[in-house]
């Protein structure tokens, strides 16, 4: 059995730098099956329950942390860089590309 | 010139070459790449059927184009069926093609055969090194034709339920020359990149030509040294290329790519969901269990109706202190009252002491004055004393001579003894 890492818990103090999604949902099942056991006592639930919280509230953040962004790679000058991409968000929920101007792509890769 | 040889008419030479050749010949079946290719507004097909060598001039009517599995394009290689006919006002001879197939399907079956034995046996196809996909995919790169309906219904898929998602997308060639180079070029920029969670690789439908470039060695070792996981989404359902048994999840379509990422959002929404309430829960039902406890404890009596309780035993304690009272009153009561009764008694009982007392002291007196020698001295009797003041009560306690006192009732003689007379 592995030694519990500080990045596995969410402490009192918060999460540590280092979560991430799937060390958050592994400590989360982790903290209800201990819960669901029904052995352990009324204080140390509580404590378990808070972290849990916290975890939970982490991964949702995470989920909508990222701005919509949809975007193309283009050749400028021998430079790879991004472009936002063309695209339609109609309110029918169809995406038309507008075929004129999508980005040359014969010399990218 | 000989005098002896013929000298055919045009027309006459030619129809004997064409006798010759069309029943030389007849039907025959021959492989060649397709060039020059047109198609007129007749419909029907003219081109060459040709090999390093030499040429054949083509024909495909319109009328028998019905049967084509595949749309002939130049550069094909193909193998044709159909009788050689000499068409006599031009001087040339041709195929009539009335069949005709992909003769590459042959040929690159068996490469696709061969690769895919090859890769299978390094090992690139095993599911133990297919990686698994994120659990919130939320940064996704797309290998694609940036036109054709594969971009466009992916980004449909992706954006109608995912709200917040960044897409980049790698345009590359997805079909001929350098297609392949391109696409393995593109999945190695992105994984040099960075902070992708997931690439999509794929085109929409196509035939076995159109899709070669996904059947490619150096696409499905790009594929296979992938960090990040890679879906495969190439043509239709049925089509199966090298690229989709490398990568780490095979999707039949570029939509149904765009749907497992959805899926996975999905997934991991429901699973905080799930373990929302299921922390919850517990933690509900165990303060609510030790709740009722406490509940159930507080309603036995004593607990129960707690004012009223403490009312009662006010109310007790407020008899008992009238009670101790009234009783201690009443003893008070009683004690003073036999404190009196008992006085009156002890005084009358002095009283009859007293006069019990008096009584006999009467008695007594009487009895005393009775025996009181006065008393006696009044009967008569008298009293004698010696000189010595004792008491004569015996003849012999005295003698002649002796002076004694006589007391009598009233006073005192005083004489001298003269004789005794026992």
């Amino acid at each position: 059995m592995t030694a519990k890492k500080q990045s596995d818990k969410a402490t009192p103090a918060g999460i540590a730098v280092d979560m991430t999604f799937e060390k958050a949902l592994e400590r989360l099942e982790s903290i209800v099956t201990d819960l669901e056991s029904g052995k352990i006592d009324l204080e140390k639930m509580i404590e378990r329950f808070e972290e849990g919280q916290k975890l939970v509230g982490f991964c949702t953040r995470k989920l909508n942390e990222v701005e919509r962004r949809i975007e193309i790679l283009v050749n400028k000058g021998g430079e790879t860089t991004t472009e936002a991409f063309p695209t339609e968000i109609s309110n029918d929920d169809s995406i038309g590309l507008d075929p004129t101007t999508p980005p040359d792509a014969d010399e990218l890769f | 010139m000989n005098g002896k040889q013929k000298i055919f008419r045009v027309t006459e030479l030619t129809r004997l070459i064409k006798t010759a050749l069309e029943g030389k010949f007849g039907d025959v079946c021959v492989e060649g790449e397709i060039s020059n290719l047109r198609r007129p507004s007749s419909g029907h097909f003219y081109f060459t059927l040709k090999d390093e060598n030499a040429q054949l001039s083509s024909v495909m009517f319109r009328g028998n184009q019905a049967t084509l599995k595949f749309q002939p394009r130049d550069g094909m290689l193909v193998q044709a069926f159909g009788q050689i006919s000499v068409y006599e006002k031009s001087g040339n001879y041709q195929i009539i093609v009335r069949q005709m197939q992909e003769a590459g399907k042959g040929s690159l079956q068996a490469a696709f055969e061969a690769l895919k034995l090859k890769l299978k046996a390094e090992g690139l196809f095993d599911s133990a090194r297919k990686k698994p996909l994120p659990l919130l995919p939320r940064h996704i790169g797309i290998v694609t034709s940036p036109t054709g309906a594969a971009i466009r219904d992916m980004l449909k898929v992706l954006t109608r339920r995912y709200p917040n998602l960044h897409i980049l997308i790698a345009p590359v060639k997805v079909q001929g020359e350098g297609a392949a180079a391109e696409i393995a070029a593109a999945i190695n920029y992105l994984n040099s990149r960075g902070g992708l969670d997931v690439l999509i690789v794929g085109r929409g439908g196509g035939s076995l030509e159109d899709l070669w470039a996904f059947n490619e060695e150096v696409v499905a070792r790009a594929i296979a040294g992938s960090g990040i996981p890679v879906i495969s989404a190439v043509g239709h359902e049925i089509d199966f290329t090298i690229s989709d048994f490398v990568a780490d999840l095979r999707a039949p379509t570029p939509s149904a790519a765009a749907e497992q990422v959805i899926g996975l959002k999905d997934l991991f929404e429901n699973k905080l969901q799930e373990y929302g309430l299921r922390l919850l829960r517990p933690l509900r039902e165990t303060l609510l269990r030790a709740r009722s406890r406490l509940v159930s404890a507080t309603a036995s009596d004593v607990f129960a109706r707690p004012r009223n309780v403490a009312q009662q035993y006010r109310q007790r304690i407020g008899e008992i202190r009238l009670r101790m009272t009234h009783s201690l009153q009443h003893r008070l009561q009683e004690t003073q009252q036999r404190l009196d009764e008992a006085s009156i008694r002890t005084l009358h009982e002095k009283d009859r002491h007293l006069d019990r007392s008096k009584q006999q002291l009467q008695q007594i007196s009487v009895q005393l004055r009775a025996l009181n020698p006065h008393a006696v001295l009044f009967r008569g009797y008298s009293i004698t004393r010696n000189d010595r003041g004792e008491v004569l009560r015996s003849a012999t306690k005295t003698r002649n001579g002796e002076r004694i006192v006589t007391r009598l009732s009233d006073g005192e003689l005083e004489s001298q003894i003269t004789g005794i007379k026992k």
